[in-house]
């Protein structure tokens, strides 16, 4: 029972940094209509900055962090909307797609080139410290993750059902041609969006940076589960992606306790494939 | 027209090695080549059927380790090895083919990432049948007496020239293809799906069988580049891989054999040239891929005929 | 046309308490109707009365919630479209859905797809059967492009037509399927005089050649004029049917278009 109760913890925790990562990924959906690849690339880049702030900072620092990863991710966000995908969006999807693909590969190559290719362990000052909720322990790094994306999820969440702006990315993700005539400012709008999507990935890779390792292509598996995360909960739907989020999350250690850790992977996505195949539209939720 | 371009074409592939000498740009050569036979294939399922796959290499996995499997842990020889991979990589992408192909929109490419994602772990995992990290030893194609001419394969030259035969037969094959009744049928189903199925295409079928055709290609040259290499990892599988092919047949050209020979040949030979390091590779891959889809998404042989059509008719 | 005469055969489409459903929405309602051979049938209604929603069910587009559909004889509800089309019903699409690539000559023989058999070894083998069957089909979208009137634009792609040519293009096409029974999305929208009267001339040769035609329009003038009976829908439900004549004379009808009854 004891170990039930700690896979479920650890699932939840991991559900939450997929479910912000797929956040982000739905987010921009709205407005390319295509899953952004490239947020795998800001995901290590939030990594990286954090690990260099603890570096000439020192880790009690960590948390501030956030605060240059959100500007930072966010501009990279509005230079990638203007440079990259406004050319594209008269272009087939599969151009804008292969676009995302080319963006990750460049960021990609370039924290290889800037940051090294080693991968790296960054430590928090959260990290040795652990706390027992009754049979489960847990450190006290991963509740704060588990904590600052449940924060984080809310907030975007709140933002975007229940002000003005959140209408606004709504009706835009819904039918750009209607928002415009109804006086949204599109071009506005879309930065917005880009830069709390790209802020909100690169927040998820500094949440996760003290409990994993820190690499150039660390967003690679993440990106490709918020894929996962997002196909259960459909493209386009927020709330789908926080669930999806924790359900693959829950799936996953489950899968890897009672199953294999090696194959753990092999089991994320084979579940991917399977919900794809039998159910073409997710557990859609709009 | 077009006849004399591949004339031509065959004509200066055919005396390459006699003016290159060098083992290292043979190597390079024949490399490429293995390269444009991956390359048209995937021209088949993006360029004329209109499927993103980012897991075409799975297949050149597959095919490889397939032969190299036959061969080192079976003693098979090498016709029979190539023969029986390819055969085996062909039932693989039917039996994996017939459910992913019924995905629709961008969940199909990421389905296929996924699929090659798992190829590659199952292929590191296995080890006991694939060697783990890598399987070596693949010996090449035995010495042949042909009409009193030793054929020895442990020549660059000799095994340019093999796989030359087979791009040759790549090309030839996806030309006559595209070109007749499947072909129409691959490129409606890319332009405008619902009016193809309309107009009676059965899609899931036509889409499998330009999947499995092109898969099975990849087998082959997988099977051609286990036995040059000696040896093969689980990475040639990969994402990273999928992703080299996609990036040259864009910015060669979709539907273009020109396209799907330029392509490989830019995308090796260009960072060689420009002595980039290796480190530099992805930087500059996606770099290009930006530009072009950007600027150019008919790719470099599509600019090429969009600029007059009396330059189109040479372009083929 | 003498209708006693059509009445005394099978009928070669029926439509039998067709009912369509998207979720909670009732897009069409107990719907019946037949279609004799060799005739021109017209679907008229306000917009939004369901017309499209009564093709998509035809060609197995959408799957109806209830009812059947029986096409010569045989049971076609359910069925892909492709295999609908093999059957011999075909539609053209009321927006222009065309492959705008393709060259013209070639967007036609897209259309003989299912009337011919080349395998993929056959075109790899180049067999005599497949050069025989490339020659046959080069010939009939010959045929096809001058009857439609589109031979000049043969080698051109298909986007560089105007609006009224690949309406014609997507007929050219359509027929290319060899059809007994073909469904037209309003042929003549977005069309001016001249070519609406080019293109019911050639709906009306479309018939000769020994097609059924089946239309959705709008216009009720364009429908007196070609069609041999009218069907009127109006939210999902079966209004009246009968000849133009009678039909357009009918209060009900008169007052779902204009919306109040004349007195």
């Amino acid at each position: 029972m004891a170990e039930f109760l700690q896979y479920t913890v650890n699932g939840l925790i991991a559900g939450s940094t997929y479910g912000l990562l797929a956040l982000s990924m739905t987010l921009l959906y709205g407005i390319l209509s295509i899953p952004d690849f490239s947020l795998g690339a800001i995901y290590a880049l939030g990594a990286f900055i954090s690990f260099y702030i603890i570096q000439w900072l020192g880790p009690e620092y960590y948390l501030c962090s956030l605060f240059p990863i959100i500007i930072l991710a966010g501009l990279l966000g509005i230079f990638s909307e203007r440079i990259v995908f406004g050319p594209l969006e008269k272009a087939p999807h599969a151009a804008g797609f292969i676009a995302a693909l080319g963006l990750y590969s460049i960021l990609e190559g370039g924290w290889n080139v800037w940051f090294g290719s080693e991968w790296r362990n960054i430590n928090s000052p959260y990290n040795d410290m652990t706390i027992a909720l009754g049979p489960v322990s847990l450190t006290f790094q991963r509740l704060i993750l588990f904590i600052v994306c449940l924060l984080f999820a809310l907030g975007t969440f709140l933002l975007i059902f229940r002000t003005l702006t959140g209408k606004k990315i709504r009706a835009f993700s819904e039918n750009r041609a209607v928002a415009q005539l109804m006086g949204v400012n599109t071009r506005r709008i879309s930065a917005l969006t880009f830069f709390i999507g790209y802020a909100l990935s690169g927040i998820g890779g500094a949440l996760v940076a003290p409990t994993a390792l820190v690499g150039a292509s660390m967003g690679l598996t993440p990106i490709i589960k918020s894929f996962i995360v997002v196909a259960l909960g459909g493209l386009g739907s927020v709330t789908g992606a926080i669930v999806g989020g924790f359900i693959l999350g829950l799936g996953e250690n489950f899968g890897a306790a009672y199953i294999s850790s090696m194959y753990k992977d092999l089991f994320s996505f084979g579940l991917f494939l399977g919900v794809l195949i039998l159910m073409p539209q997710g557990l859609y939720r709009r | 027209m077009r006849i004399l371009i591949y004339l031509f074409l065959g004509l200066l592939a055919l005396l390459m090695p006699l003016v290159i000498r060098s083992n290292y740009w043979l190597y390079m050569l024949t490399l490429v080549g293995i390269y444009i036979i991956l390359v048209a294939s995937l021209d088949l399922i993006y360029g004329y059927t209109g499927l993103v796959s980012l897991g075409h290499a799975a297949f050149f996995g597959i095919g490889a380790y397939a032969c190299g499997i036959l061969q080192t842990k079976l003693g098979f020889p090498f016709l029979p090895a190539l023969l029986l991979g390819s055969l085996f990589t062909c039932i693989v992408s039917a039996v994996l083919g017939w459910p992913m192909l019924r995905i629709k929109g961008p969940y199909f490419a990421l389905g296929t990432l996924a699929l090659g994602l798992m190829v590659t772990i199952v292929i590191h995992n296995w080890d006991s049948l694939t060697g783990g990290v890598s399987l070596s030893g693949i010996p090449l194609p035995p010495v042949i007496q042909f009409l009193g001419w030793t054929i020895d394969f442990s020549s660059k030259r000799t095994y340019y020239y093999l796989v030359l035969l087979f791009v040759f037969l790549a090309l030839f094959f996806i030309r006559q293809i595209t070109h007749s009744r499947p072909g129409r049928a691959f490129q409606s189903i890319r332009e405008n799906t619902d009016l193809a199925e309309a107009l009676g295409v059965d899609i899931l079928r036509y889409k499998l069988i330009a999947y499995v055709m092109a898969s099975t290609i990849a087998g082959v040259a997988g099977g051609l580049y286990a036995s040059y290499m000696g040896s093969i990892e689980p990475a040639i599988a990969g994402g990273h891989m999928s992703f080299q092919l996609l990036v040259m047949i864009v910015i060669g050209g979709a539907r273009t054999i020109t396209g799907e020979i330029v392509g490989p040949l830019l995308l090796w030979f260009l960072p060689e040239f420009l002595e980039a390091a290796q480190v530099y590779r992805p930087l500059f891959f996606g770099f290009i891929l930006l530009v072009v889809i950007i600027f150019m998404p008919m790719g470099i042989a599509g600019k090429l005929r969009s600029l007059h059509p009396r330059i189109a008719q040479w372009i083929p | 046309m003498d209708s006693l005469s059509l009445e005394n055969q099978a009928p070669l489409l029926t439509v039998e308490n067709l009912s369509v459903s998207f979720g909670r929405l009732l897009a069409v309602s107990d719907l019946a109707f037949q279609i004799h051979s060799g005739e021109i049938f017209g679907l008229i209604g306000p917009n939004g009365a369901g017309k499209t929603t009564v093709f998509n069910a035809i060609t197995g587009t959408v799957p109806p919630s209830e009812g059947r559909i029986r096409f010569a004889e045989a049971d076609i509800t359910g069925l892909k479209t492709h295999q609908i089309t093999a059957r011999g019903v075909v539609r053209a699409y009321q927006a222009a859905t065309i492959f705008p690539q393709t060259p013209v000559g070639e967007h036609v023989m897209t259309g003989l797809h299912c009337r011919t058999s080349t395998s993929v070894w056959g075109a790899f083998l180049h067999t005599p059967f497949s050069r025989k069957e490339e020659v046959h089909s080069q010939e009939k979208v010959k045929e096809l492009l001058e009857f439609s009137n589109l031979t000049e634009f043969g080698k051109q792609p298909a986007s560089s037509l105007t609006w009224a040519q690949q309406k014609r293009l997507m007929l050219a096409t359509a027929l290319a399927t060899n059809p007994k029974l073909i469904l037209l999305d309003e042929p003549v929208a977005g069309m001016n005089a001249n070519e609406i009267q080019e293109m019911i001339k050639l709906i009306a040769a479309v018939r000769k050649e020994g097609v059924t035609v089946f239309i959705i329009e709008h216009n009720m003038k364009i429908m007196m004029q070609i069609c041999d009976r009218i069907l009127v829908m109006n939210y999902g439900q079966r209004l009246i049917e009968g000849i133009p004549g009678e039909v357009a004379r009918d209060p009900k009808v008169i007052e779902a278009y204009l919306g109040y009854k004349q007195n």
